[in-house]
């Protein structure tokens, strides 16, 4: 049985925020089956296949909270000491970026609006097609 | 609420179920703690008496809690044991027990394993409200201290006359935290390790934190109101370092750094 301490496991960091941001990607197609499971026979189907779908331990999405929140400190100004961050909260935060940069590359912007998009090389959501709110 | 002044001239109100309000000093120094349990039925009291809490005694009571998260696909359970840590804790403090009776009509205490026939629901009654402490509901909020971030708490502490003793605003002034101590804090307690792997049916346990509010406390408690030792109130930083109660500490710190963590005041009735 392995046992793995989730501050130094990076691949499992990014992992874990790749799903966060996935999560709030789709927060609207949730709250669209949220409405819809209201009146449809299948309810609990559609809330199982709407709801988030984290495959990591627990403790992986709070170290990830702690992380985005370390971060948004040092984002404001806030120095500390090289001798106080720890290398282990170092490489965490080189794990988000990292799961940033394949999150824009699976889900890049639409060019119209920056909604994310559902895959990777689309260029424009359907509403902007529809509304031909960019060119080409 | 009665107002009244019992035989040891305590300034003492009656309250709800056998607790009553103190608003003498709380005496850190105790030899013994009594616990006084209400028995449901028959209304008798059955007292536990304590020697006092050290820091060994709260570090094995940490070291016995576990607290862990389960994932079951899309689901989580959180699964915390706490009562095995205050039976641990019930059998290195307890002194010994009064008003049990044994069915021939002899005292408990005869017993060389007296310890082990206390009914387990007693020892882990008597052994929380014997650590248990809380936040203050709504204390001082109204006032702004301009030097110091205040926590109060509300504990009971001892027994007098069958009547357990609960003390309320204790006042802890802490120097302000600064964000190396919040980082300190965040990074420790998200150090949680996995069983299972990162690809699997994985159970999260998360670190005992303890320690380091111990430490914590220990750096920025500057005073104390409510407590005394050697029958005066604790004067320096450095006698509240020394003679704090642990769980004491553990409780204002946490208060301090997550106001969430504390649970809510509720009922102590002290009955079994």
């Amino acid at each position: 049985m392995n046992v793995v301490s989730v501050a130094h496991d990076f691949g499992g960091l990014k992992r874990a925020f790749v799903e966060m941001l996935e999560e709030a990607r789709l927060q609207p197609q949730r709250e669209r089956a949220e409405v819809m499971a209201e009146y449809a026979g299948n309810a609990e189907q559609i809330l199982a296949e709407a709801a988030p779908k984290r495959s990591l331990g627990e403790g992986y999405y709070v170290r990830v909270g702690y992380l985005l929140e370390l971060e948004s400190v040092m984002q404001l100004g806030i120095l500390f000491a090289a001798a106080d961050v720890n290398m282990s909260e170092t490489h965490g935060l080189l794990a988000l970026a990292a799961a940033r940069r394949e999150f824009d590359k699976l889900h890049p912007p639409c060019k119209g609006c920056g909604v994310r998009l559902d895959n990777e090389g689309e260029t424009k959501c359907p509403a902007c097609w529809a509304q031909g709110r960019i060119e080409g | 609420m009665n107002e009244s002044e019992n035989s040891t001239g305590a300034n003492v109100a009656e309250t709800e179920q056998g607790i009553t309000s103190n608003r003498e000093l709380l005496p850190l120094d105790l030899v013994e703690r009594v616990v006084a349990l209400r028995m449901n039925e028959s209304g008798q009291i059955c007292s536990h008496v304590f020697r006092r809490i050290e820091r060994a005694d709260v570090d094995a009571y940490y070291a016995a809690i576990m607290m862990a998260t389960q994932r079951r696909g899309q689901t989580t359970e959180d699964e915390v044991d706490i009562g095995s840590a205050e039976l641990k804790l019930y059998e290195r403090a307890i002194v010994r027990v009064e008003g049990y009776k044994l069915n021939d009509g002899r005292d408990l205490m005869e017993l060389p394993n007296w310890k082990d026939r206390i009914p387990g629901g007693h020892r882990i009654r008597a052994a929380d409200l014997l650590m248990k402490v809380t936040k203050s509901a709504g204390a001082g909020e109204e006032f702004i201290d301009p030097e110091f971030d205040v926590v109060f708490l509300d504990c009971v502490w001892t027994a007098k006359e069958g009547s357990m003793s609960r003390f309320s605003g204790l006042a802890h002034r802490f120097t302000p935290p600064t964000t190396a101590h919040w980082r300190r804090f965040n990074h420790y307690k998200t150090r949680s390790t996995v069983i299972g792997g990162s690809r699997g049916g994985q159970k999260t346990i998360y670190p005992k934190l303890d320690g380091l509010l111990g430490d914590l406390y220990d750096e920025l408690i500057a005073a104390v109101d409510g407590y005394s030792f050697r029958g005066a109130a604790l004067p320096e930083r450095a006698t509240v370092v020394r003679e704090m109660d642990r769980f004491h500490k553990i409780a204002a710190i946490s208060a301090l750094f997550d106001k969430s963590e504390l649970d809510a005041p509720g009922e102590e009735t002290g009955e079994a």
